[in-house]
């Protein structure tokens, strides 16, 4: 959510206001805030993947949802669903 | 106190949080090649490895990123090839701890652990920082 919220911002309104209102303070501050969540996500992500909560598939939609603005918000949901019920089940993959 | 003030005391943190991340990447390396050798003696120490992953080894990663990324915008290097490529490794290496991670959470569960195969990039990927960082090429 984190990350998804981060990208969201930074693309929707830092890097406008970066280029078209001439303030680049916004991306400076932002860019590194969601580099941040960006690593804390992906290590979330790969840490089920490892553990096996999530399958390779799964794993490679959230990844790339963390690459398109608003995907994150939408991929995350389901698959993390299927992930959750899985561990109170005491599955792994 | 100005961000060139806070030059030193970040790069020490940086520094004193790399070693305690990549020491914990490598304690995990080895307990999963010994897991897959041994399970059933192996396993016992999972939890404690897991333990000690939650108390140093994620914060120290969660503190590397932090003060790297606050010297980088110190020093205004995000612009810098070796700064980016040093990104590449450090990215590298946190999803190799993220995999050993929920590895070593299967082996205390007591299942079996899968070879991470990406786990043989650490070394490599350990002196290439090490290079870009001190000689900033």
């Amino acid at each position: 959510m984190a990350e998804a919220t981060t990208l969201l911002l930074l693309v929707g309104a830092a890097v406008p206001l970066k280029h078209l209102g001439d303030w680049p303070t916004a991306v400076r501050v932002l860019g590194p805030v969601h580099g941040f969540a960006f690593v804390t996500y992906l290590w979330l992500v790969l840490q089920a993947l490892g553990a096996g909560l999530l399958s390779r598939g799964e794993a490679a939609r959230l990844a790339l949802a963390a690459f398109v603005p608003v995907a994150g918000f939408l991929a995350a949901g389901p698959i993390v669903g299927r992930a959750s019920a899985r561990l109170d089940r005491g599955q792994g993959r | 106190m100005t961000l060139a003030d806070a030059y030193p005391w970040l790069k020490a943190l940086h520094v004193a949080c790399a070693l305690l991340f990549v020491g914990g990447v490598v304690a995990g390396g080895l307990l999963l090649a010994a897991g897959r050798a041994a399970a059933d003696r192996i396993a016992p120490l999972a939890p404690v490895l897991r333990r000690w992953d939650r108390v140093v080894t994620v914060p120290a990663m969660l503190g590397v990123w932090a003060f790297g990324l606050g010297l980088a915008v110190s020093g205004g290097w995000f612009a810098e090839g070796w700064l980016r490529a040093k990104l590449v490794l450090v990215v590298v290496l946190s999803a190799v701890h993220g995999l050993q991670s929920g590895q070593v959470r299967r082996l205390a569960m007591g299942h079996g652990v899968k070879p991470v195969r990406v786990s043989a990039l650490v070394v490599p990927a350990v002196v290439i920082i090490a290079v870009l960082a001190v000689i900033k090429p």
